[in-house]
């Protein structure tokens, strides 16, 4: 009877297309991951169930930041915008910036300080000197009897109205392609401890605005089970699979 | 699985004396590369989406509201919760009367603030009026944190409440509760945003020296 020879396969596996894979998809990570912008001041968002995401990139986004200490400023999505932002705010309050000034402003992610001041702070900072962290936008002390002196009204109409509706044509509405907000999406990133008068006081600027919707910068909480959130997320849920599993149908009925 | 090959390798036996030149294998093993690979896949997923933040829709109204709107509002479809310094508490109240003795204002915490809500929903279904007129009035007290206001305005996400309004409390409210917190023996709120700022700094200064 002749030998039954088992074939000896070797153990060593060629790890070179396994490796291959794991850097391509840890390179595609890395280039898409977005950085977090580093904010003028640090602000830890408190919690919630909301799910809606943001920076969706055909949205015109303007931020209203509110540290812990009720400091307040605003913030654009980018460095162009944020130039003119500081040029537009210049042109209505009647002074301009030189090319250095706006090169130092364009460094900035947000904007927080008195009219008055923003001309020295960044001739200073044109300078490369250091610059301490900005004041914060002023707040009346009175909403009612101080309407002069509502800065933040001005700053918001400039950034979520006037530039909005200048940029209009690059963000129409998907669907309908036509506009059909008249403020840009607002946002406000309020710190978990900033003090509920502020974040008040900001979002009754934004009623004398007529600018009734905005949105709360929130991290992730999980949904109560069993709560009607819960239930009502199920129904959309599969109200879209549905939506889904008919719409090849449809389409090869036409 | 992957090994060294070291085939090629240790040759003692041919040359008679002549020295040979190491033959080296070209293959290098890749196991704890890919190894690392894939924990900085890992570390990347998790890291992104924990930092992504999510936004929440919120209203308020354009116009001052009075309370005449309230006095039109059904009296058993009307709920108040008043936020103060405690994070972990509010103030509610069923009806249009904070001094009412079986629905009026009361200290409750947070976490049953939820059944609060729910109960009254319940109310309404079984006294035939449609749960969707139900309103909450969102009010807060001096020194009270946005981080509170969140909490309470997540209650109203997930209890889906339909129809809410973020007003200033009323003097006859105020007042309730400062008769109720001294009833109860419940330390008194800061009158203004002043003084809770005062009284915050005060307790900073104080945690500071232990």
């Amino acid at each position: 009877m002749p030998k039954l020879k088992v074939p000896r396969k070797s153990t060593s596996i060629d790890m070179t297309a396994m490796c291959d894979v794991a850097f391509l998809l840890l390179s595609f990570f890395i280039f898409t991951a977005k950085m977090k912008k580093s904010t003028e001041i640090e602000i830890e968002n408190p919690t919630s169930v909301a799910t809606d995401t943001i920076g969706i990139k055909n949205k015109f986004n303007v931020t209203v930041n509110i540290g812990e200490d009720g400091k307040v400023l605003i913030g654009m999505d980018n460095d162009s915008l944020m130039e003119d932002l500081g040029k537009r705010v210049a042109a209505a309050k009647g002074f301009s910036f030189t090319d250095a000034e706006l090169a130092a402003l364009k460094k900035r992610t947000s904007l927080g300080m008195d009219f008055n001041e923003l001309k020295p702070f960044f001739a200073k900072a044109a300078t490369g000197a250091d610059m301490p962290p900005q004041p914060g936008i002023p707040l009346p002390k009175d909403l009612k009897t101080d309407t002069a002196a509502i800065q933040l009204l001005d700053w918001v109409k400039i950034a979520g109205y006037d530039m909005f509706n200048a940029a209009k044509d690059a963000y129409k509405d998907d669907e309908t392609k036509r506009i059909v907000e008249t403020y840009a999406t607002i946002y406000v990133n309020a710190d978990k401890k900033a003090p509920w008068v502020v974040v008040d006081k900001v979002m009754s600027i934004f009623a004398k605005l007529k600018l009734d919707r905005f949105r709360l910068l929130t991290t992730l909480e999980d949904t109560p089970k069993g709560s009607d959130l819960e239930k009502v997320r199920e129904k959309e849920m599969a109200e879209a699979i549905k939506e889904a599993a008919n719409k090849p149908a449809e389409k090869e009925q036409q | 699985m992957a090994e060294m090959d070291t085939s090629s390798g240790g040759g003692h036996k041919g040359g008679k004396g002549v020295k040979k030149g190491k033959k080296l294998s070209t293959r290098v093993d890749l196991t704890p590369m890919v190894d690392l690979g894939f924990l900085l896949i890992t570390f990347f997923i998790f890291a992104t989406t924990l930092t992504t933040p999510k936004a929440a829709k919120f209203r308020v109204p354009t116009d001052e509201v009075d309370d005449k709107d309230k006095m039109n509002m059904l009296d058993k479809a009307a709920i108040t919760a008043l936020f103060g310094p405690d994070e972990k508490a509010v103030y509610f109240y069923r009806g249009t009367k904070p001094d009412d003795p079986v629905n009026g204002i009361k200290l409750i915490p947070m976490a049953q603030f939820r059944k609060a809500i729910l109960d009254t929903r319940k109310d309404l279904i079984a006294s035939n009026i449609p749960d969707s007129v139900m309103n909450l009035s969102i009010k807060a007290l001096p020194g009270a944190k946005y981080g509170t206001f969140m909490d309470v305005y997540d209650e109203v996400q997930i209890n889906v409440v339909k129809n809410y309004v973020k007003v200033k409390p009323d003097s006859n409210e105020v007042k309730v509760i400062v008769a109720y917190n001294e009833y109860n023996k419940i330390p008194a709120l800061p009158k203004t945003d002043e003084e809770a700022a005062e009284m915050a700094a005060k307790k900073k200064a104080e945690n500071g020296k232990q």
